[in-house]
């Protein structure tokens, strides 16, 4: 079973800058910066709604929620059961390929 | 802007974009081609969960542009147009998010000969801003109609408080979100308060205690 200290190895893939593991009741699990706690809420909130998606979309779960930002510093958002991970993409590197990174670590814990 | 042509152009412009429509808060999902992979109120839910996302990020982050959910077989993309309306497309993932942001990009800045130069609104009016009971520089920063005086206010936190016991610490979110919503549909006043709170109590996903915070606000129920 994976736990938190396995998540902490998130901040050394590349092209992730910051990332939190946030339980479904908001709480913050495992962080990398600071300021983590006043991004909980959005990522749970958001995950929730992603979670949703799949009442309208024939059963889809969805793998990834990703909003775009000028900076490039996109946001990433994934379902992890009762938590959700969300992470904040260094703005040089590929999202598409820091998405397919990620879930490559996560199939990787299971 | 007629974006029912543009959204037209864009699907047309790319074989792996398999469907899309237009969502604006007054008129609901127009514009719809995306028959082929769900229906009209699947659709305007997806909208409306959207544009929460949206105002959830937007509080946060001042510099946020398109929307992209990633399933298995489909990605579906969101941006937002002027006036609080969307454009929704439904892509293959083989297809490059850079290559779908060029092209709506392109044709979104693409005016026909037809369309008038001048800054107006085609499809709908602009939402009506809801009028506070008392605008004061506090209650202008908090967004709310109500005035920090007001018998409401305690009712109010308790509603919030009660909320966070069964959600967490996204109640605080969830509740503002809502709160706003109230304010603009309904006059903030306590007979108007069960609304607020059967909209919350649908948050709570356990049956139980849904039913045991619908039975603690009770006594806010029509009471000053």
């Amino acid at each position: 079973m994976a736990t938190a200290k396995d998540f902490s190895r998130l901040g050394s893939i590349e092209g992730v800058g910051q990332f939190l593991l946030v339980r479904n009741d908001g709480h913050v699990v495992s962080e990398n910066f600071a300021d983590a706690v006043s991004l909980s809420s959005i990522v749970v909130s958001s995950g929730k709604y992603c979670d949703s998606f799949a009442e309208n979309l024939g059963g889809r779960r969805y793998l990834h929620l990703c909003v775009e930002r000028m900076s490039g510093e996109n946001i990433l958002v994934f379902s992890l059961g009762r938590y959700y991970l969300g992470i904040i993409k260094h703005p040089d590197s590929d999202p598409q390929v820091l998405a397919g990174s990620i879930l490559t670590f996560l199939k990787g814990l299971s | 802007m007629n974006y029912e042509a543009k959204l037209s152009d864009i699907i047309a412009s790319l074989p792996e974009i398999q469907g899309g429509f237009l969502f604006a808060p007054e008129r609901g999902v127009y514009g719809n081609q995306a028959t082929g992979i769900t229906n009209v109120d699947d659709l305007l839910q997806v909208a409306l969960k959207f544009s929460k996302i949206f105002s959830q990020f937007s509080v946060h982050f001042h510099d946020t542009g398109n929307f992209r959910v990633t399933f298995k077989d489909l990605v579906l993309f969101a941006t937002v147009l002027e006036q609080g309306q969307w454009l929704f497309l439904f892509y293959r993932p083989s297809l490059s998010p850079s290559m779908v942001n060029m092209t709506v990009q392109l044709a979104l800045n693409i005016q026909s000969d037809d369309e008038e130069e001048k800054d107006i609104l085609e499809i709908t009016p602009p939402l009506a801003e809801p009028t506070p009971t008392s605008i004061t520089p506090e209650n202008k920063a908090r967004n709310t109609g109500i005035a920090p005086e007001s018998k409401l206010n305690g009712p109010l936190n308790t509603l919030k408080n009660e909320l966070s016991k069964y959600i967490g610490p996204v109640a605080e979110l969830i509740f503002e979100d809502f709160r706003e919503e109230w304010e603009t549909k309904f006059s903030p006043t306590p007979e108007n308060l069960p609304e607020l709170i059967r909209v919350l109590a649908e948050e709570i996903d356990n049956a139980n205690d849904r039913k045991t915070f619908k039975k603690a606000m009770e006594t806010f129920s029509g009471k000053e």
